[in-house]
């Protein structure tokens, strides 16, 4: 690992100002598990890495009128667990408890769950792929059965990694950022980009900017949600595929559903096209099937991971049916 | 970078002269009751092979990315279609089952270009060095004329968005102000982008994919290849 300079910081402005001194630099430090891991193979050298453990003000969980506040910094472990997210945000429980292992859901906070770099095993490999500023594209030709896209692949064809993210955006939640100017706020999934943006970054966040809060919409009444997630290790893995899915039904028929799927595509992906296919209907077999044929159009499988359309389709089905 | 200022007086005045020996070749001064001489042909014009494409888009990105780097319009100049007509090259079907059929769509740097013709504020150029008919995006007024004079439609399902077009080989940005085309990548050591960056024309050049042809590929635009590119 290359030396660094380690700086505690305690407030949102002493953050804030590291960053702005330091710029391209400085990375932010948070539960540590992915930057840790990217430093240690030399997939990213920071020379300043800012501590944010210690900023009091964004570790909390707050349920209020206008829904549920998370501080940036606050362990998915917590999130997991909840009373409040169990009982109305069932599907972002569900996923920050699917996130790797318990060790590193104790460790791992909600802002570097939706930051972390993609697991692509050529960009985490000794390979100058395009996310490490070349100009091929591993996967494409090689070997991409598991952490590569079938969807809205372009250019790299990395899969985003974050559990949680997927589950905010069938949430519907958004995202706080800070920096250098007025803070601002954006919807989960504008947060996300993908390589036609910038093929470097995975979110929108500039070098100075960090997340200080996710809120999640206090759902409407009659609504469920529900995350699922395949993975190749039962124990702890990365999502072949994944879905989260929210849906607020009257009588048994579908009033309102927001899907979204991950694992599958560079971002965290929302179907609006199955969601549409469900409004005013009544969920069976049948509309949960048609509803995941449209998730999965347009699907561009590569050469060894075919498999997992019919895996999103069968995430999907099974997802709405539990929500029904 | 070069560029031959083919301005439209000089090409008026060259047309009345050059009216006989052209012929009526050239469609688009017809009303105005003379023929132009005919321009240079371009030294290369995109060929592609759609047998080859997997539709990986990465042509699309890295024309828009290496364009917004030279402080133009990021919108990319060539284009891919889903299209279930397409026969793909034996490997590539075996390889990459159920991933679909595609089309690539690059401007064909047209022999007769209608819309080099057409620009009334002399922005549609050609490139000095290689003769790629480009806009010049500083002069462009977003009149339309070029993209309404192309007569090559780009129709069908565009592989990014999985959603229906119907353009033409000219495309508008919105967000400049601008039209804008292939340009060949002028002035780039190692040529178009596009080609140079195909992951199946880097396995071609590899030996990995054995074929005697490249996914996309630079050709002289002759009226042959003109034709042959769909």
């Amino acid at each position: 690992m290359q030396s660094f300079t380690w700086i505690n910081a305690k407030s949102i402005e002493e953050v804030k100002g590291a960053l702005a001194k330091h710029g391209k630099k400085a990375r932010i430090f948070a539960g540590g598990g992915d930057l840790t891991t990217l430093m240690k193979e030399r997939i990213d050298t920071p020379e300043f890495v800012v501590n944010i453990g210690d900023v009091k003000d964004i570790h909390y969980i707050r349920e209020e009128k206008d829904g549920l506040h998370i501080g940036a910094m606050t362990i998915l472990a917590d999130l997991a667990e909840h009373e409040a997210v169990l009982g109305r945000y069932t599907a972002l429980a569900e996923a920050a408890g699917a996130v790797a292992s318990p060790q590193l859901r104790n460790m791992g906070s909600i802002g570097g769950n939706l930051c972390q770099r993609p697991r692509c095993w050529y960009y985490r490999g000794a390979f100058h792929c395009y996310k490490k500023g070349g100009d091929f594209c591993f996967a494409v030709t090689g070997d991409n059965r598991y952490y590569h896209s079938i969807l809205k692949g372009e250019l790299c064809y990395m899969v985003h990694p974050s559990d949680t993210a997927v589950a905010l955006l069938a949430l519907d939640a958004r995202i706080t950022i800070a920096g250098p100017q007025k803070e601002k706020t954006v919807k989960a999934e504008d947060f996300f980009i993908g390589p036609r943006q910038d093929v470097l970054r995975e979110n929108i966040l500039q070098p100075a900017e960090l997340i200080t809060e996710i809120v999640v919409p206090t759902p409407p009444a009659n609504t469920r949600s529900t995350f699922l997630k395949t993975r190749i290790r039962g124990s702890w893995d990365f999502a072949l595929a994944s879905v989260a899915v929210r849906c607020t039904a009257k009588n048994g028929v579908c009033q309102a559903a927001r899907l979204a799927l991950g694992g599958v595509a560079p971002v965290p992906l929302r179907v609006e096209r199955a969601e549409r296919a469900l409004a005013g209907k009544k969920i069976t077999r049948e509309l949960s099937q048609q509803a995941a044929q449209l998730a999965t159009a347009g699907a561009r499988p590569m050469t060894m991971n075919r498999y997992k359309v019919d895996l999103t389709r069968s995430l999907v089905e099974k997802a709405l049916l539990a929500v029904a | 970078m070069t560029e031959a200022a083919v301005t439209r007086r000089d090409f008026l005045r060259l047309g009345a002269v050059g009216a006989v020996a052209a012929g009526a070749a050239v469609l688009g001064l017809a009303n105005l009751g003379t023929q132009p001489q005919a321009l240079p042909l371009s030294e290369g014009a995109i060929m592609p092979d759609p047998s080859l494409c997997i539709g990986c888009l990465t042509c699309e990105v890295v024309c828009g990315r290496y364009h917004r780097e030279q402080g133009l319009s990021d919108k990319p100049r060539i284009r891919i279609l889903n299209h279930s007509a397409t026969t793909l090259h034996a490997e590539i079907q075996r390889k990459y089952p159920g991933r679909g059929q595609f089309l690539q769509q690059p401007c064909k740097q047209c022999p007769h270009p209608e819309c080099v013709y057409v620009c009334p504020v002399n922005a549609m150029r050609l490139d000095g060095a290689n003769g790629a008919r480009f806009i010049d995006e500083a002069r462009c007024v977003a009149c339309g004329r070029c993209e309404a004079a192309c007569p090559f439609p780009i129709d069908g399902i565009l592989t990014e968005t999985a959603e229906p077009v119907a353009w033409k080989r000219i495309f508008f940005d919105e967000q400049k102000g601008v039209f804008t085309k292939c340009d060949m990548c002028r002035g780039r050591e190692g040529g178009p982008i596009c080609v140079e960056r195909c992951p199946i024309n880097i396995r071609i050049r590899q030996g990995v994919l054995k074929t005697d042809r490249l996914c996309l590929d630079v050709t002289r635009a002759t009226t042959k290849v003109y034709d042959s590119i769909a």
